[in-house]
């Protein structure tokens, strides 16, 4: 059958077919693949759902490959990875192709030998690390044990943040891993910051394109389904990332006793209206301007007025405007460094970008104002806008449920205020919040889902909670979704802080939560209250034995909070518990721990 | 009454005179503490385990109620009461430890023990009581048993400070004029001893001892239920007053003859505490209804706290102290119970002079020869602030002083027995510290108290200790205009009408009603034997600088040579 068949199937009235027919001869190849590339990229509206089109033909013609379906893997730790798979199957599915989404975690690696067609999207955790499900996958590609793939076209999307030194280590991890085993590159790998949805755009875009290209007949004829939608700009269809909702905050309180050591801040904010929806392990991102303490020293050093009409990513405006609302100043990013190391040249700076161990050592605790005092050089106001990067928002676990505050959403940020290098240094959103905003006023949110990190479905379960400091705020949140449960599991909960006069947040909930059964169990440790400091890992070591009978019963385990030593710690207590109650060695310990977080019982949200 | 002495001291002998202190309570329907006392194990609850509770720094209400027993109360931080619940944190919980010694007197060892502690584990002040007790504030929980040991280290106690048994007795400190002042405060230091709780919970709970197992622990006199209601024990040596005998449940006068103690008045049924608009509750001056030998101090006091055992009010607490037994019964039938279970009468009462409840400041030369230097404290905190470093002073006195450090029930401090070659010492370090102050108290502060009411007392209506101060510096321009700034007043402040501070025997007494409010009473006699009358009621400061304006005026114009305050207001029949 020839190639008019497929059109004349297609979902077209009879003009459209026979101008389609008209039409598309006429076309050179390059031409055909740019049409599909674009009208596929435009994708689906969510209203129409594309019928997975008949590839019947496909198998007569001889074509580079198209065999099979297309696999999408994913490797997530808060679920943006995952979000933008589903995303891609969606959109390939509309190319008339069917695709295959796969959590790393849960693909089995023999399979890889038949998979013509791979798309690797994941996150990086960690110092550089590739989040918990695609650890092992990724041992798999990168140490020998992996056939040649040799048949395989990929594309990687590399999800990241660069205020991580090893920025999407974990993609450029796989993209290398793959090219080494003989896979060939259908797309370059995109490395996405925080605010990665044009570049996904950008993507995705370019892979329909090459899949439309893939499935072109060797005679250049196109064969796959465009959309039948005329192109149109796309919508917000609800407030998100880059349209942030402008929410009014409730109730302000600091939750440390006087003369505490700490300044940890309960906000309340108004979501009414704004349509959305969260769950408890969702986070909230927020906002903030820089502060003038920070801005007016850097014009100063500068020699700027702040006047000056500069050009940001937003538009054209004042220069003052732009460094306070488009741009990040703290903390400063790897890339910034890299970028005036460039401009400058400086021999200093180079030495320091040659080497990743000294380049964290240079970030730590400095922003950008320390790097243009220590190597001052003169530039044009729209050089040094370009060295920086673009404001981006803070998250906060949601302390809240809905079934509890409705259309409320509570968040527990804990003030970022410390001496670094002779200056007072300041947090630009946890001191925003603390000092800038009064109730009633508004602040720019969103909602950032986090399918990772979320109450057992089974409310039977039993669930540990460890979570010192702010680690605290989700658990706040399952309490409040589980206090409206009719029969719940047992709930054991680990806090710790400095001092217990002043830090225990949210003590008398707790204590309710404690005499009502919502919580079974709570232990407490304060570090600062006696001579020798007592950690949560030093209380879960002490209930050891429990801790592991509640494992064995099926309890789901929780970390969250400092992604420093705690989360450290507290894992390796875990692991120890686990040997010492369980009576395993140590690799039988860390298959039990790998179980527990493949089957999500072991669920971490660490910042 | 015919009974010599020998004679009496025979029927003392007799064996069954220990069966008839311990009749068995009998049965009727009691308060819901009777049940708790008798149910705690003979003091113990559960505070261990309160203890151990790391997510509150409170005890639970029971064992709250049982700790009295062994000499704390848990209190809060009633200044930050609104703030840390908006904040989602409890009150601040914090434990208020009171140290008894004897007739309040410790060694200047002791006393830098307790001073460290202050700053260690409490709120860096010492209180000094209207007990001849120390005490401390803001200690918290998981701090509370190492207070304890610390004070128990340094050979002091807190058992029996609070609940219902006796409790520190008193004893007036300033042995200068008395020969027989040893004798008595040796008594004081027995009586003490002698009517502690047998109980070992206390031993067990904060000093760790072994629970002695097997052997049926008992209360010989206090049985399971303890008494219903503290009970006060006072010696006072006429012609000083300054414990304020006739508050105390039980109270015995000095009789002194030739330099040698013949003997004691006793008097019962005293008490101060009162409840607004409970007519069944009053304050009362105790009566001395006789003379007794000094051998036999023991053995009155423990038949008449068996008495109080016995009949007291086991139903209603506000109505439960000895004062009451004795008014529901009669003073008639209390005497009989007594002399009955004594098996003997007492003596006559021997006659006695008070002159005087207040303190003598400054150095006095005792008999012994050696020097006492009373120092004004007012209202007894000893703490370092803006106007002195008052604790940082008395903590230098105690490193060079030899002698001891004796309370007064007036909440000053007494750096006593001092050999008179190290006077000069002792006035080096009080010079270089500014005491007892750059300008030398008027009479007035001389002889005011207030008790702790806000922030830490849990009963308080008002403040007293907090704000008398600031009140009499406004009074002091009243009383200077009226040429009075040397006159010895006594004025007393209390946050709520239990009387703390003794205010219904001030000349001037002021009692609070709420914040800011004050009932104003007058006429109390200057040496503590006749109560004060109300005057005024719920007064803010303005009411009060008016009303005692004018009668301090009346005062300095019309009184007559020697006339005291309170005598004044009753011959000018005001009250
Ligand atoms: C510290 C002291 C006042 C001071 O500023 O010096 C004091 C402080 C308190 N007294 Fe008192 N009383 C103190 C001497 C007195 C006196 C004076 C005396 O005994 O000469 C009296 C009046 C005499 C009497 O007992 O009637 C006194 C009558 C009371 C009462 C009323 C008792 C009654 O039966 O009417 C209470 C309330 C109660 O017991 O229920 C009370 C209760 C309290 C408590 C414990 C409040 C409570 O029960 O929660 C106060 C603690 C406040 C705090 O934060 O420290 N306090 N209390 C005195 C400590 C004495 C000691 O070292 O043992
Ligand atoms: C998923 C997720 C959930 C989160 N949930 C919460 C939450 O519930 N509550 C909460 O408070 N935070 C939470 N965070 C952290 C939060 O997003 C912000 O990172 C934090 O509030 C700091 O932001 P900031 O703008 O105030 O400080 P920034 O301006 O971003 O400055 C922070 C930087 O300062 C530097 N710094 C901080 N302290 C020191 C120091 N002592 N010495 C040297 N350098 C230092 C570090 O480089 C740090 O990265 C979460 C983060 C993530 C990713
Ligand atoms: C604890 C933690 C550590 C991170 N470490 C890195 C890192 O080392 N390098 C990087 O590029 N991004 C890092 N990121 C940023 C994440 O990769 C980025 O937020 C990404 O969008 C998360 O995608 P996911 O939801 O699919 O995991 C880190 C994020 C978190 C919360
Ligand atoms: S008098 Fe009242 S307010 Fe003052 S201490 Fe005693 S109980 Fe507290």
């Amino acid at each position: 059958m020839d190639w008019t068949t497929g059109i004349k199937r297609g979902p077209f009235t009879e003009k459209q077919t026979n101008q389609l027919i008209e039409l598309l001869p006429g076309l050179q190849a390059g031409q055909v693949q740019w049409l599909s590339g674009y009208l596929t990229a435009i994708g689906p509206t969510p209203e129409t759902e594309f019928p997975a089109a008949d590839t019947g033909s496909v198998v007569q013609q001889p074509v580079i490959s198209a065999a099979g379906p297309i696999h999408i893997l994913y490797g997530t730790h808060t679920g943006n990875s995952e979000r933008l798979a589903l995303e891609s199957a969606k959109k390939i599915a509309a190319l008339g192709r069917e695709a295959k989404v796969f959590d790393m975690g849960s693909f089995k690696t023999r399979d890889l030998k038949q998979v013509n067609e791979l798309l690797v999207i994941v996150s990086t955790d960690g110092e550089g690390d590739p989040p918990i499900q695609a650890e092992e996958l990724l041992e798999y590609l990168k140490h020998g044990k992996a056939p040649e793939l040799k048949q395989m076209h990929y594309g990687v999307l590399a999800l990241g943040d660069s205020a991580y030194t090893q920025f999407c280590q974990t993609g450029k991890d796989f993209d290398e891993a793959l090219e080494k085993l003989g896979a060939k590159r259908m797309v370059d790998r995109i490395d996405c910051d925080v605010d990665f949805d044009d570049d996904y755009a950008r993507w995705i875009e370019e892979v329909l394109a090459r899949l439309g290209r893939l499935s072109v007949g060797n005679n250049g004829m196109l064969i796959g389904h465009p959309g039948n939608e005329a192109p149109q700009p796309a919508l917000p269809v609800s407030y998100n990332r880059k349209h942030p909702f402008p929410a009014t905050i409730l109730k302000k309180i600091n939750l440390n006793g006087r003369h505490s050591t700490k300044e940890t801040i309960h906000l309340e904010l108004d979501l009414s209206g704004s349509g959305l929806r969260y769950e408890p392990g969702d986070a909230l991102g927020i906002y903030a301007p820089n502060s003038k303490r920070l801005m007016v020293p850097i014009l100063e050093t500068l020699g700027f007025s702040g006047e000056e009409m500069v050009e940001s990513h937003k538009g054209i405006k004042t220069l003052s405007d732009a460094l306070t609302m488009d741009y990040e100043l703290t903390p400063l990013t790897g890339i910034s460094l890299n970028r005036y190391a460039e401009l400058t040249g400086s021999k200093r700076l180079k030495e320091i970008t040659a080497d990743n161990a000294l380049v964290t050592g240079y970030l730590y605790g400095r922003d950008i104002l320390d790097l243009i005092m220590e190597e001052p050089f003169r530039m044009t106001p729209d050089v040094f806008l370009s060295l920086l990067r673009k404001n981006t928002p803070r998250m906060y676990s949601v302390a809240s449920s809905q079934d509890m505050v409705d259309d409320e959403v509570h968040v527990l940020v804990s003030v970022v205020r410390y001496e670094a290098y002779g200056r007072a240094r300041e947090g630009q959103c946890s001191t925003f919040l603390a000092d800038s905003i009064q109730e009633n006023d508004q602040v720019e949110v969103f909602l950032d889902p986090n399918t990772r990190f979320k109450l057992p479905a089974d409310s039977h379960r039993p669930i540990i909670m460890v979570g010192p400091g702010t680690g605290i705020a989700p658990y706040r949140a399952f309490m409040q979704q589980r206090e409206v449960m009719e029969n719940r599991g047992k709930a054991w909960l680990f806090f710790g802080e400095r001092n217990f006069t002043t830090d225990f947040l949210y003590q008398t909930e707790w204590i309710r939560h404690l005499k009502e059964g919502t919580l079974t169990k709570a232990d407490v440790a304060f570090s600062r209250d006696q001579e020798q400091k007592v950690y949560v890992q030093d209380r879960m070591l002490e209930h050891g034995r429990e801790l592991f009978d509640w494992l064995e019963e099926g309890a789901y385990f929780y970390l969250c909070g400092d992604k420093g030593h705690m989360a450290k710690d507290v894992d390796r207590t875990l692991r120890k518990i686990i040997r010492e109650y369980g009576g395993m060695t140590e690799e039988k310990a860390g298959e039990y721990v790998k179980q527990l977080q493949t089957s999500d019982r072991y669920q971490t949200d660490v910042y | 009454m015919s009974t010599s002495g020998e004679k009496h001291r025979q029927l003392f002998d007799d064996d069954n005179f220990y069966r008839m202190n311990t009749e068995v309570i009998t049965e009727q329907e009691v308060s819901p503490e009777e049940h708790l006392k008798e149910n705690s194990h003979y003091l113990r609850g559960r505070i261990v385990e309160g203890l151990k509770n790391p997510l509150t720094g409170s005890l639970p209400p029971d064992d709250v109620k049982i700790l009295k027993f062994h000499g704390s109360y848990q209190q809060q931080d009633r200044d930050l009461e609104k703030e840390r619940k908006k904040q989602k944190l409890e009150p601040l919980y914090q434990f208020m430890v009171r140290v008894r010694a004897a007739g309040g007197v410790v060694t200047p060892a002791q006393w830098l023990v307790l001073d460290e502690l202050a700053d260690a584990y409490g709120d860096a002040t010492l209180k000094l009581t209207t007990r001849q007790s120390f005490q401390f504030h803001g200690i918290l929980k998981r701090n509370l048993k190492k207070s304890i040991v610390t004070i128990n280290d340094a050979l002091l106690t807190t058992i029996a400070a609070c609940g219902d048994v006796n409790r520190n007795v008193m004893c007036n400190p300033n042995p200068y004029r008395s020969a027989v002042h040893e004798q008595v405060y040796a008594y004081a230091s027995r009586l003490s001893e002698y009517f502690k709780p047998r109980s070992k919970a206390y031993y067990e709970i904060w000093l760790d001892q072994e629970k002695v197992a097997g052997n049926q622990e008992e209360e010989p006199l206090y049985k399971s239920r303890y008494l219903p209601r503290k009970f006060k024990i006072g010696l006072v040596t006429p012609p000083n007053n300054d414990i304020d005998i006739f508050a105390s449940d039980l109270g015995f006068i000095v009789v002194e003859e030739k330099g040698k103690l013949k003997g004691f008045n006793v008097c019962v049924g005293g008490g101060m505490g009162a409840t607004f608009g409970d007519e069944s509750t009053y304050p009362r001056l105790a009566d001395v209804i006789g003379f007794i030998p000094p051998g036999d101090i023991i053995r009155v006091s423990e038949t008449v706290i068996a008495i109080q055992r016995d009949f007291g009010d086991r139903l209603n607490r506000k109505h439960a102290r000895i004062k009451y037994t004795i008014d529901d019964r009669g003073l008639e039938w209390f005497i009989n119970e007594l002399e009955h279970r004594l098996g003997a009468e007492l003596q006559p009462v021997a006659p006695y002079h008070f002159d005087t409840n207040g303190d003598q400041y400054g150095w006095l030369q005792g008999i012994n020869g050696k020097w006492f230097y009373t120092l004004f404290v007012e209202n007894g905190r000893v703490r370092n602030d803006e106007k002195r470093n008052l604790k940082d002073a008395l903590r230098e006195v105690a490193r060079v002083h030899q002698g001891d450090f004796r309370l007064t029930g007036n909440q000053n401090l007494i750096i006593g027995n001092v050999e008179p070659e190290n006077k000069a010492a002792i006035e080096e370090v009080l010079k270089a510290y500014g005491l007892p102050g750059d300008s030398t108290p008027t009479g007035l502060r001389l002889n005011s108290m207030a008790c702790v009411a806000l922030n830490t007392c849990g009963l308080a209506f008002a403040e007293a200790e907090r704000y008398l101060p600031s009140l009499i510096d406004k009074l002091d321009l009243i009383m200077k205009d009226n040429g009075l700034e040397r006159e010895a007043i006594t004025i007393r402040m209390t946050g709520c009408p239990n009387g703390c501070a003794r205010s219904r025997l001030g000349e001037i007494g002021l009692v609070g009603r709420t914040v800011g409010k004050y009932n104003l009473y007058l006429g109390a006699s200057h040496n503590g034997d006749r109560l004060n009358t109300l005057y005024r009621e719920m007064l803010a400061e303005a009411d009060i600088l008016r009303e005692l304006g004018a009668v301090i005026a009346r005062f300095s114009s019309e009184r007559q040579s020697g006339e005291h305050f309170g005598d004044f207001v009753h011959r000018i029949k005001i009250v």
